[in-house]
C-alpha cells in the first residue's frame, strides 16, 4: 500500500450520537501515539440536536495546522452527512455508513462505499450507545491503526464505570475494527501512515491553550461572561480553579467582566477576560477607561463572523479594524494576535507582560479554528517567558509628606510611570478616566493635558521590541511573493507555499503578532523586498490590507485574498490565488 | 489616630454650598477615622456624577470609574486583594439607571463591600434631568411636563436581589447617618445604604423641609422592628412608599463571596507567580 503523507478522517451524524466523542477518542489516542493532528468540530448553533460533523487530520511527519481538503475517510451515522459531506471524500477514499439508515450513495461514484452494521454490532455487544465505539474500531481498521493502544484508551476511560463496560466496549470496537478490515479487503487505495516517532505533545484547544497561558503567566482572576466562541477559556479555568486557587467570576455582562478585571488589575493582580466581537463592543468604554487611567488588563477576543450576532459558528477575522480603535478618544493600547495554536500559549503570557511593562489594556485576538480546533502541539515550556511586572512597586517608598499623593502618573522619558497598588503604604494615588496631574487629580489645565496625551502616546514606541512582532518563514527579505497572514490562516498559507515549491519562485510567509501600535520598522524590509505582498484574510473590507495601506505607501503591490462565507481558508485557494498574482 | 478632617484630602469639592453630600462626606470620614483604618487600605471607589466626584475627595486609594461602573471594578478589587477596606459611592443616575445591572448582581454576589448612593432624585452634574428615583409629577429639563413615570422602588429591589444589608437614611441627620453607616461597614457582606441628600440646585421639589416631613424613622413607627424578618420589610416599605430611614433588612451568616471562591483565605495579589512545575504538569497532564 502507499505511503500516504497524511490522512482526513470526518464522521457526522445528528448531535447526541456520539460523533463528537468518537473523534475525540480518536484523536487523543493517535495524539497519545506521536501522530501529529488536527481537529475540526462543525455544529449547527441550536441547543439540541442538528447535523454535526468531526474532522480530524492526521499526520506521521509533519505538523498538521488546518484541516486540509480532501477527505480518505467518512464516517455517516445519517444520510445527511453522505448528502453534505460525500463529495469531499477523494477518488478512492472510503465512505463508511450504518446500515441501518438504508443509506444511499449513488450521488457519489469513485469512492469505496462499505454500508456497514454501526447500529447491529452496538445492539450485538453492548448498547445502542456504543454506536461510536464501532465506528470508531471501523475507522481504525480501515486507516490501519493498531487495536492495542485504543483497548488502553478504553480502559482508563470506562474503567469507573465497571469491567463489564470496559469488556462490552472493547469488543464492540473489535468486531467493528474486523468488520471493516473484511470489508475493504483486496482494495489498496486507501494508503497507510508511516509509524510516527513518539513526541511530548499535547492535544488541546486554542481556548485551553490561551487558559493555560494566562495561568502561566501568575493570572489568578478571570471576569468573564459566556459567548461563543469563547467560553471554552473561562469554563476551562473554572474547571481548574480549585487546583490554582484563584477567582473568576461569570459576571452579568461584558461591562461588568472587562470593569472587574480592569479593579482587579488596577489593585495589582494579572486580571484578564475573554469575549468575543459583541462583547468586545461592550467593552469599549471601558477599554477608554483603561487606556486613560493606564490601567493593565488583558482581553481576548476570540473572533467570529459578525456584524452583530452574525454567524456565531463560524469563523472570521473581522475584529482587526475594530480592536486597534476600540475605546473613544485617542484611546491608545496594545493589539496582539496569536500566531497558532501553540503561540495561544505563549501570545497569552507576552500580554500581560505587556499589560503591566506598559500600563495599559492588551487585546489578545484569537478566533474560532484557533478556539474551538483542537491540535497536537509540542509540550508546552512554562518558563519560556518569565512575568515581568515593569515599573510596579510594592515596598520601600519614601514616607509621604501629610495629605501628599505618590506621583503615579509622573511624566518620563519613556512615558511609563512608577505604578503603585492599593494596600502600598506611602504609594496612595488618585485613579480617574478624567484628564488629570500626576498624581491623579483631575486637570483640564492645557499644559496638564498635553503633558498626559504625550506621555500615555510616547510609551508605546518601544512595544515592538519587547515582542516578536511577526513570525516569517524565511529571514531573506527578498521575495517574488511575501504572504501576509493573522491567526489561524497560518497552516493553509503554510501549506500553499508548500504546493507553490515547483513555481521556483521565492514565496515567504509572514503571520502578524503586533498588530498595534503596527511594527512598521520590523515589517518595511520585507514589505519593500517583497515583489508583491498578498494579504490573506477572513473578511469582507480587507482590513489587515488596510492597516498595511495606512503604513506602505506602496498601495499597488499589497494585494488581497478575502474570504467571508464562514469557513476558513484552505491551501489550495491561496495557492491558486498567488499563482495568479506571480 | 488619624483624625476625620485626615480622611479628606486637599482637593476643594465642586459640589454647590449646601449640597448634602458634604455631609455624607464627613460621615464616611468620621467613620475611617473611628475603625482607624490605614489610609492605604482603604479603597473608595466610585461611578460619575456629582455623588462620585467623592472618589477624588478622600486621601485613600480612589478610583474615579465609568458611569454606573463602579461596583464591577469595585469587585474586582476585593476579589485581587480581600483585605481593602471597600467604599463604594454612586448615585441615584449612576446606580438606578445605568449600572442598575451592576447593583443587583452585585447585591446576589455579596462581596464584603459598602456601598452608598447619594440618592438626589434628580441629575446634578448634567444641570437638572429626571432619574429613576425622581418622584411622579417632578418638572425636570426632561419632564417639562412633569415625570409620568413612577420611581423605582430601589429599596425592595435590593431585598429582592439578595442584598443582606439594606437601609436608607438622610445627608441632613448627621447622628443616624453615622450610626447607619458603621453598621454597613460592620456588616459581612455586601450592604447597601440609600442616602437621600438634597440638590439644592436642580431638586427644589424634594428640598430639606420635605424631607424632613416625608421621612419616618422604622424605630418610631415600628419599636420592635426585625430587620431580619423579609416580610416586615416588604411591607415596611410599602406602607411607608419608602419614605423611612433605619436598617431595613439585615441578613446574617450569609456566606460572603471571598469564604466561597477557590481563592480562600490568599490575597490574591500575593500570588502572581508562574505555577510550580508539579501543578503545571499536572495541569497540562489531561492534554497528553
Amino acid at each position: 500500500m502507499e505511503t500516504k503523507r497524511d490522512f482526513i478522517w470526518k464522521m457526522g451524524g445528528q448531535q447526541g450520537q456520539g460523533v463528537e466523542s468518537c473523534g475525540e477518542i480518536l484523536g487523543r489516542v493517535l495524539a497519545q501515539e506521536g501522530y501529529s493532528l488536527f481537529s475540526q468540530r462543525l455544529f449547527a448553533s441550536r441547543i439540541k440536536g442538528g447535523h454535526t460533523t468531526i474532522a480530524l487530520r492526521i499526520s506521521a511527519a509533519h505538523r498538521v495546522a488546518t484541516i486540509g481538503e480532501s477527505v480518505d475517510c467518512l464516517v455517516a451515522l445519517d444520510q445527511e452527512t453522505i448528502d453534505k459531506h460525500g463529495e469531499e471524500v477523494r477518488e478512492g477514499g472510503v465512505i463508511i455508513a450504518d446500515q441501518a439508515f438504508h443509506p444511499k450513495w449513488e450521488a457519489h461514484t469513485g469512492r469505496i462505499f462499505l454500508a456497514l452494521p454501526i447500529t447491529e454490532i452496538a445492539k450485538a455487544h453492548g448498547s445502542i450507545q456504543m454506536k461510536n465505539i464501532a465506528a470508531l474500531g471501523m475507522s481504525a481498521g480501515i486507516l490501519g491503526f493498531p487495536k492495542e493502544p485504543f483497548f488502553q484508551f478504553i480502559a482508563d476511560r470506562f474503567g469507573k464505570k465497571g469491567e463489564a463496560v470496559v469488556e462490552n466496549n472493547k469488543h464492540v470496537f473489535i468486531e467493528g475494527y474486523d468488520t471493516a478490515v473484511e470489508a475493504v479487503q483486496g482494495s489498496d487505495s486507501i494508503g497507510r501512515l508511516a509509524a510516527p516517532e513518539k513526541s511530548e505533545q499535547l492535544y488541546l484547544l486554542g481556548n485551553e491553550a490561551a487558559a493555560l497561558g494566562a495561568i502561566a503567566a501568575g493570572s489568578r482572576f478571570m471576569a468573564s461572561y459566556p459567548i461563543t466562541p469563547a467560553s471554552e477559556i473561562m469554563e476551562y479555568m473554572i474547571k481548574v480553579m480549585h487546583k490554582i486557587k484563584g477567582t473568576v467570576v461569570q459576571t452579568e455582562d461584558e461591562l461588568s467582566s472587562c470593569m472587574m478585571a480592569m479593579g482587579a488589575g488596577y489593585a495589582g493582580v494579572r486580571a484578564f477576560t475573554a469575549t468575543s466581537g459583541p462583547g468586545l463592543s461592550l467593552m469599549a468604554e471601558s477599554i477608554s477607561m483603561a487606556a486613560m487611567a493606564e490601567i493593565p488588563v488583558v482581553i481576548i477576543d476570540v473572533m467570529r463572523a459578525g456584524p452583530s450576532t452574525g454567524m456565531a459558528t463560524k469563523v472570521e477575522q473581522s475584529d482587526i479594524r475594530y480592536a486597534i480603535g476600540a475605546g473613544h478618544g485617542d484611546a491608545e493600547k496594545i493589539v496582539l494576535a496569536a500566531a497558532s495554536i501553540e503561540d495561544c500559549f505563549y501570545i497569552t503570557q507576552e500580554a500581560f507582560n505587556l499589560a503591566e511593562e506598559y500600563q495599559t489594556p492588551v487585546i489578545l485576538l484569537s478566533d474560532l479554528e484557533f478556539g474551538m480546533c483542537k491540535q497536537s502541539v509540542p509540550a508546552f515550556d512554562a518558563e519560556r517567558v518569565p512575568i515581568r511586572r515593569g515599573k510596579l512597586v510594592r515596598e520601600g517608598l519614601p514616607e509621604l509628606p501629610k495629605a501628599e499623593y505618590f506621583h503615579r502618573f509622573a511624566d518620563s522619558e519613556d512615558g511609563i510611570s512608577v505604578r503603585t497598588i492599593p494596600g502600598v503604604a506611602n504609594g496612595m494615588f488618585l485613579s480617574t478616566g478624567l484628564e488629570h496631574n500626576a498624581f491623579g487629580k483631575p486637570a483640564e489645565g492645557q499644559a496638564d493635558r498635553v503633558t498626559g496625551m504625550e506621555k500615555r502616546h510616547r510609551k508605546f514606541r518601544t512595544v515592538s521590541k519587547a515582542i516578536q512582532p511577526f513570525f516569517v518563514n524565511e529571514e531573506d527579505t527578498d521575495a517574488d511573493l511575501l504572504i501576509v497572514g493573522v491567526t489561524s490562516t497560518g497552516g493553509a498559507i503554510d501549506e500553499a507555499v508548500d504546493m507553490l515549491k515547483d513555481t521556483g519562485k521565492k514565496i515567504n510567509h509572514l503571520h502578524l503578532r503586533l498588530l498595534s501600535p503596527f511594527p512598521e520598522e520590523e515589517l518595511r524590509p520585507y514589505v519593500e523586498g517583497a515583489k508583491k505582498v498578498l494579504i490573506v484574510e477572513e473578511n469582507l473590507t480587507a482590513q489587515l490590507r488596510e492597516l498595511f495601506a495606512s503604513h506602505f505607501d506602496c498601495h499597488e503591490k499589497l494585494l488581497s485574498l478575502l474570504q467571508y462565507d464562514g469557513t476558513p481558508f484552505v491551501a489550495s485557494t491561496i495557492a491558486k490565488k498567488a499563482k495568479e498574482v506571480l | 489616630m488619624a483624625s476625620p478632617r485626615e480622611y479628606k484630602n486637599r482637593i476643594i469639592p465642586n459640589w454647590c454650598p449646601g449640597c448634602g453630600d458634604y455631609g455624607i462626606q464627613n460621615a464616611i470620614s468620621a467613620i475611617c477615622a473611628k475603625k482607624g483604618w490605614a489610609f492605604e487600605d482603604i479603597a473608595l471607589i466610585s461611578g460619575i456624577g456629582c455623588s462620585s466626584r467623592i472618589g477624588g475627595y478622600q486621601y485613600c486609594y480612589g478610583a474615579h470609574t465609568t458611569h454606573g461602573r463602579s461596583l464591577p471594578f469595585a469587585q474586582g478589587i476585593k476579589c485581587a486583594n480581600k483585605d481593602m477596606h471597600m467604599i463604594v459611592c454612586s448615585g441615584d443616575g449612576d446606580s438606578y439607571a445605568i449600572g442598575l445591572g451592576h447593583m443587583i448582581h452585585a447585591m446576589k454576589r455579596n462581596m464584603d463591600i459598602t456601598y452608598l448612593v447619594f440618592d438626589n432624585q434628580v441629575y446634578g452634574l448634567t444641570k437638572g434631568q429626571t432619574s429613576p428615583a425622581s418622584s411622579k409629577g417632578f418638572v425636570t429639563k426632561t419632564t417639562p411636563d412633569g415625570n409620568p413615570e413612577t420611581p423605582l422602588n430601589v429599596l425592595g429591589m435590593a431585598i429582592a436581589s439578595g442584598c443582606t444589608f439594606v437601609a436608607q437614611t438622610f445627608a441632613i441627620d448627621g447622628k443616624q447617618m453615622m450610626d447607619i453607616i458603621e453598621k454597613a461597614v460592620d456588616h459581612r457582606g455586601f450592604s447597601y445604604v440609600n442616602i437621600f441628600t438634597p440638590c439644592v440646585s436642580f431638586n427644589k421639589f424634594n428640598t430639606v423641609d420635605w424631607y424632613q416631613s416625608h421621612l419616618k424613622k422604622v424605630e418610631d413607627l415600628h419599636p420592635n422592628y426585625n430587620p431580619a424578618d423579609m416580610g416586615a420589610a416588604f411591607h415596611l416599605l410599602a406602607e411607608t412608599d419608602s419614605l423611612v430611614t433605619g436598617v431595613i433588612y439585615e441578613e446574617k451568616g450569609v456566606a460572603a463571596f471571598d469564604q466561597i471562591t477557590p481563592a480562600g483565605d490568599r490575597r490574591l495579589v500575593d500570588h502572581v507567580e508562574k505555577p510550580s512545575p508539579e501543578l503545571f504538569e499536572d495541569l497540562v497532564s489531561e492534554f497528553r
